[in-house]
């Protein structure tokens, strides 16, 4: 569409104007925000889609504010190459009336025209919403601010499709299309779950499907009891058929019969089996007479022999006994003389013997008579120095002073001495030289001379002078005190060793010393003289004096023979020994041979006592047994018991061969296997008959169980509900195809769809934003998605420039796309760029200038400076 | 005076029908007994000397006890004799529903023919030669001894057996219990009553089928009679009337639909009672979507008529033509998956084929849906 002019009186707040001429490619029209710019797009859209006769809110929002007017409005346009006319009065005298070269409609007839040339529908009445009833110019013809909220397709919609139908052969498919992917939808998701396709639980597939599974299981299950059923009905029949056959034989009575037939055959064996045993016994009988028999006429035979025996062995032990009482009778002889020459051998020797033995004595006797001439002499030696010892010893006994005595002794005398040297140089000394004839004295009277040592309170007499006392001092008296002490200790060990002085005790002490040595060396003597003691001596004497005595015999003959030749008499006695050895021998041997010749005929006389008796007990016996049985009537007898016993072995012979004959091992088998088979076919019936009215019994209960019925009924209701189940995949597997061919040619169409808006969409965004490409909704044609650079941007989240820009970029490709498809598209921008920087203003000129090559494009703005530089005309309200 | 007689089989007393609804089952397990019912007015009122009930009479030996009594009140209509032959359903075994038919009340006019020895009827002017089953499955032709079974002279011969003629039955017929093809020449009978096809047929000179008569499934092999039967003297060919017994009418309608749903209607007008029917409904050929949309709105009217309807439209092609395309919003991907989907569902080599047709079917759907709701 080519709109060329534009007038209106009394038309909103604009009284009257009238804009004339806009060029076909691209105008800017500028004015004040109050300018009525806006009411510029209203004008246009009430002469195009309001319709005349309107009343409604908006057509009233026509007349000017508050005051009832008539608004009026006239356009001329060209489209399809045709000039229009139109012209428009509203809510007073209203009219439409359009004229062109070729024509001219009034009124609804011109509206009629209209909405044909620019594709659009009225509203209905009571519809009021112009805004859904304007075709694509709702897309093309954007209000101020409306830009940077996207594209906003609304009833432009169809016009696009249609546009898009004749660019690439296929359309969306309308609000049908949608409904009926929605019923496919539906109807797949009574089958299949939305996301998975798997069957959806509510499926009424997967419940018939859950049915046939219970129906074929309980089909399965009554098959299963009827073919039990069926089992023991056959059973039945077969345990029937057999106890029938057991009855209808007579099998029991058929057992019977034959038992007591083997029974009977049983005891004619048993019979016969009796009679051989008691052949058997017979003949054991017989033969145990035979026995006794022989055994009795044995036993007579043997006594007789022995009898013959015994009497024999009696006279010969008569006459062996006189035999030997003659040969004892020679050993006694011989034994006799023995004991003679045994006698003279006896004294023989015992001559000898006293020979020998007076030469010992006498030979013994002077040995000890030397001896006892020792004995004597080292006797009376030991006596001379037990003596002497005896002395000594006795010495000893008297006074006598040891070595530690005299040792004591001679302190004591030392301490006197030392005391007494000490007190004498304490002493003074007083030397008495008398003048002659003079003498002093002591207080005793005893004269006093030379120098006279003090100790003590000394008296000195002095003739015809007086008497002098000298009292020594310094100490002496205790030292003369001590002295007193030592002397007087001196004086008691002295006297308690029986001395009167120090040297009379060593003496004693020496004489002590020796007269011990003295006594030690005698009793060494007398040890080394009688070792054992002079006692042991004595004895020793005393002994061997009694022997002496004891051998002198009191003849003096043994003395007189004792000079003879000992060896000799040895010799002699040896040999008259060895002769009476000889001698007791020879007794001995005759003694026991005269012994044995005694103890043998000893026994021989028993024996021939026994022998006798014997043989008179036997014949004493024999004579009995003969008495009572002859031997020629046990002959007899024997041979009686034999012939009995030949008899005997025959009949057993013939009774074993009837044994035989009867077969008795199989008859007892043969019973045996009868009274088996009675007691099985007795079971087997008894078995049988319990079976059968157990089953019968079963079988019976289970008899009007309608089991045939119920299985009739499930196959029945399994075939119907089968083709059901069929019936319901194929729906299912068709519903998924029906949604699925439809979504899938749904996809494929819009896809079909937007390349042509892509293709007219890129290249002015290439100007805009090089390196960006947007994504369409395929519904709607609103931008989703801004791609710059490979990163995705959501068109909302833009800047609000960008978005403007971008939704008029995209309105502009539409508009081209519409044009290009026949329709009468012409954009009107109102303030469409508000937002825009200079930069990318500077592009959008170049955009609008593009696509203003092929399209009417009408700029609105209130801003004149932005489009100063565009180069396009500018018409200024 | 001729010998008559009602020959019926497979009642299968007891049969669950597991395949329908709780409400359903019950209807027709009770209209087995029903039948049963009608045969003992009918043997009454045409005079029967005898019912012989060739096999199958229950589903099961396991059969509840209160059908084996409500079966023995059914039967108490006829005032003559029932010989009841044991089939496969309900073999001769040891224990089995005989013995409790006998212990729950049977009496005497209610004779189970368990053994394989004639039994005299009529005063002795007809034998019946049973052959019961002993077991579910009999290898050898139990209706062997027929041949050498004595009778007394001029009285009629009858074989009652249960089992598959051989040779003579379709391949479907399993082959067990066999029955010789020529058993009835062979053993000079005059009638041959047996039990086990479930449909009416002579399949062999004097030798028939009753067929049960309470149909039970859909097969068109005249299921829901009885055989009326009059014999006139040994020798003499047998006069043989089917008549219907049955309540429902087991039936499979057959639809080839070329473009236009409503031919449906014109098939299913031809069920005379809709309400005794229990049809199995073969659609082929193919449907535009709207068309087939507007079936499923005919075949649910026709489910609330019929007494039973089952649907199998596996070889009924969606076709969508220019018109549902139309339909379906044609601009945008919505067209290009329509496209996917059609050249989907029409290419023989893709395994995904059936899938796609109804996915394209469910997006119609769905979008006229969404239509209505505009």
């Amino acid at each position: 569409m080519y709109l060329k002019s534009l007038s209106m009186r009394d038309f909103a707040g604009v009284a009257e104007r009238e804009v004339p001429l806009f060029a076909p490619g691209l105008n800017v029209v500028v004015g004040d925000n109050e300018a009525g710019k806006s009411t510029l797009l209203t004008a246009l859209r009430a002469a195009l889609f309001q319709k005349h006769r309107g009343t409604s809110e908006a057509v009233k929002a026509l007349s000017p504010y508050g005051r009832a007017a008539r608004p009026e409005i006239a356009i001329e346009f060209e489209t399809g190459g045709t000039s229009y006319r139109l012209s428009k009065a509203f809510i007073q005298k209203q009219s439409a009336l359009l004229e062109w070269s070729g024509g001219r409609l009034e009124n609804d007839a011109a509206e009629e025209k209209l909405a044909e040339l620019f594709g659009f529908a009225h509203p209905s009445k009571g519809e009021s919403k112009i805004e859904a009833h304007q075709g694509a110019f709702g897309l093309l013809w954007v209000e101020q601010g409306r830009a940077p909220g996207g594209i906003d397709l609304g009833a432009g919609r169809n016009a696009v499709a249609a546009a898009l139908e004749g660019e690439v052969g296929a359309i969306i498919g309308g609000e049908n299309g949608r409904a009926l992917i929605e019923a496919a939808r539906a109807m797949q998701e009574r089958f299949y779950t939305a996301t998975t396709l798997k069957d959806a639980k509510h499926s009424p597939l997967v419940a018939a499907r859950t049915e046939l599974a219970a129906l074929r299981e309980a089909l399965a299950e009554r098959q299963e009891k009827r073919r039990l059923y069926e089992d023991r009905l056959e059973r039945l029949s077969l345990r029937r058929a057999s106890l029938e056959s057991y009855l209808q034989d007579d099998a029991v009575g058929r057992a019977e019969a034959a038992l007591a037939a083997a029974q009977s055959r049983a005891r004619a064996v048993e019979s016969v089996r009796a009679d051989h045993a008691e052949a058997e016994r017979a003949l054991l009988h017989a033969a145990s007479l035979v026995e006794r028999a022989e055994e009795g006429l044995a036993r007579r035979r043997d006594l007789a022999r022995r009898n013959a025996d015994a009497a024999t062995l009696a006279r010969d032990a008569e006459a062996a006994l006189a035999e030997r009482r003659t040969a004892a009778l020679g050993a006694s002889e011989d034994a006799r003389a023995a004991a003679t020459r045994r006698d003279e051998a006896r004294r023989a020797a015992e001559l000898a013997e006293r020979r020998l033995s007076s030469i010992e004595v006498a030979r013994r006797l002077a040995r000890l008579a030397g001896e006892a001439e020792r004995l004597e002499r080292r006797l009376v030696q030991a006596q001379a120095i037990a003596a002497q010892i005896d002395g000594l010893a006795r010495d000893a006994r008297g006074p006598s002073i040891d070595a530690k005595t005299l040792e004591r002794i001679e302190a004591a005398g030392r301490e006197a001495r030392e005391a007494e040297i000490r007190l004498a140089a304490a002493s003074p000394s007083v030397e008495l030289m008398p003048d002659d004839g003079r003498c002093a004295r002591a207080a005793d009277g005893a004269g006093l001379a030379g120098t006279l040592k003090v100790t003590g309170r000394q008296e000195i007499v002095l003739d015809g002078w007086g008497r002098i006392a000298i009292t020594p001092g310094g100490g002496a008296g205790d030292l003369k005190r001590t002295f007193d002490e030592a002397l007087a200790e001196l004086a008691r060990r002295l006297s308690a060793a029986g001395v009167a002085d120090i040297d009379a005790a060593r003496l004693r002490e020496r004489d002590t010393r020796e007269r011990a040595i003295a006594l030690a060396g005698a009793r060494k003597e007398l040890g080394a003289a009688a070792p054992e003691g002079l006692a042991a001596l004595e004895r020793q004497r005393a002994e061997l004096s009694a022997e002496m005595a004891a051998m002198r015999s009191p003849d003096g003959e043994a003395h007189a023979s004792a000079q003879g030749d000992v060896d000799e008499a040895q010799a002699d006695r040896r040999r008259a020994q060895d002769a009476m050895r000889v001698a007791e021998q020879a007794l001995e041997a005759a003694r026991a041979s005269e012994a044995a010749w005694a103890a043998r005929l000893a026994r021989l006389e028993a024996d021939a006592v026994h022998a006798k008796d014997a043989a008179a007990r036997l014949e004493a016996e024999l004579r009995a047994a003969e008495a009572t049985a002859p031997t020629i009537a046990l002959e007899d007898a024997l041979a009686a018991a034999r012939g009995e016993r030949d008899r005997r072995v025959d009949l057993l012979a013939l009774r074993r061969r009837a044994l035989d004959e009867a077969d008795a091992d199989v008859v007892t088998l043969d019973l045996k296997r009868r009274e088996d088979a009675l007691a099985q076919v007795r079971a087997s019936v008894d078995e049988l008959r319990g079976e059968v009215i157990r089953l019968e019994s079963e079988l019976g209960v289970q008899g009007a169980s309608e089991l045939g019925a119920e299985i009739a009924r499930l196959d029945g209701e399994i075939a119907a509900l089968e083709p059901r189940v069929d019936r319901l995949e194929r729906q299912a597997r068709a519903s998924r195809l029906l949604h699925a061919t439809l979504t899938q040619a749904q996809r494929e169409a819009r896809e079909n769809w937007l390349a042509p808006i892509r293709a007219e969409v890129e290249p002015f965004l290439r100007m805009l934003h090089p390196g960006t490409s947007v994504e369409l909704d395929e519904a709607t044609f609103d931008v989703r998605v801004l791609r710059r650079g490979g990163v995705e941007e959501s068109f909302a989240r833009l800047s609000q420039g960008a978005r403007e820009q971008i939704a008029v970029v995209t309105r502009l490709a539409l508009a081209r796309l519409l044009k290009k498809g026949g329709y009468p598209a012409a954009v009107i921008l109102d303030d469409a760029l508000v937002n825009t920087d200079e930069r990318r203003l500077e592009r959008m000129h170049l955009v609008l200038r593009k696509a203003a090559e092929s399209l009417q494009i009408i700029v609105l703005t209130c801003r004149e400076r932005d489009f100063r530089d565009l180069g396009a005309p500018i018409i200024r309200l | 005076m001729a010998f008559r007689f009602l020959h019926t089989a497979d009642w299968q007393i007891g049969k669950p029908f597991g395949g329908f609804e709780a409400e359903k089952r019950g209807v027709m397990r009770e209209a087995r007994i029903e039948t049963v019912v009608r045969i003992a007015a009918l043997a009454e009122s045409r005079r029967c000397e005898v019912v012989l009930v060739a096999g199958d009479a229950f589903d099961d030996n396991t059969v509840a006890d209160r059908d084996v009594r409500r079966t023995l009140d059914a039967m108490a209509g006829f005032s003559g004799h029932w010989i009841m032959l044991p089939g496969n359903h309900d073999a001769l075994a040891s224990v089995s529903v005989w013995s409790r038919l006998v212990r729950l009340g049977a009496g005497e006019r209610v004779r189970v023919a368990d053994r394989a020895e004639p039994i005299l009827v009529g005063d002795g002017r007809a034998a019946i030669l049973p052959a019961p089953l002993k077991r579910r499955f009999e290898a050898a032709d139990l209706t062997a001894w027929f041949d050498a079974a004595e009778t007394p002279a001029g009285a009629v011969r009858v074989g009652l057996a249960h089992g598959a003629v051989a040779n003579r039955l379709p391949a479907a017929a399993d082959g067990n219990n066999p029955i010789a093809d020529d058993r009835a020449e062979r053993a000079r009978l005059d009638y041959l009553a047996l039990g086990d096809w479930h449909g009416f047929v002579e399949i062999a000179p004097r030798t028939v089928y009753s067929g049960t008569p309470e149909p039970d499934r859909y097969p068109a092999n005249a299921p829901g009679h009885v055989a009326l039967v009059e014999i006139d003297a040994p020798g003499l060919a047998p006069r043989i009337e089917r008549v219907p017994v049955a309540r429902f009418d087991w039936r499979i309608v057959r639809a080839e639909l070329f473009g236009d749903a409503g031919d449906v209607d014109a098939a299913l007008a031809a069920v005379a009672e809709p309400n005794r029917a229990i049809v199995q409904l073969v659609l082929t050929g193919a449907l535009p979507l709207r068309e087939r949309a507007r079936l499923d709105g005919i075949l649910a009217s026709w489910e609330a008529r019929l007494f039973d309807l089952r649907v199998e439209d596996g070889n009924l092609q969606d076709e969508p033509d220019a018109e549902d395309l139309d339909a379906i919003e044609m601009g945008g991907f919505v067209r290009t998956a329509v496209d996917r989907l059609r050249a989907q569902a029409l290419d023989p080599a893709d395994p995904e084929r059936e899938t796609a047709a109804l996915a394209l079917r469910m997006l119609y759907v769905e979008h006229r849906r969404a239509k209505a709701g505009d």
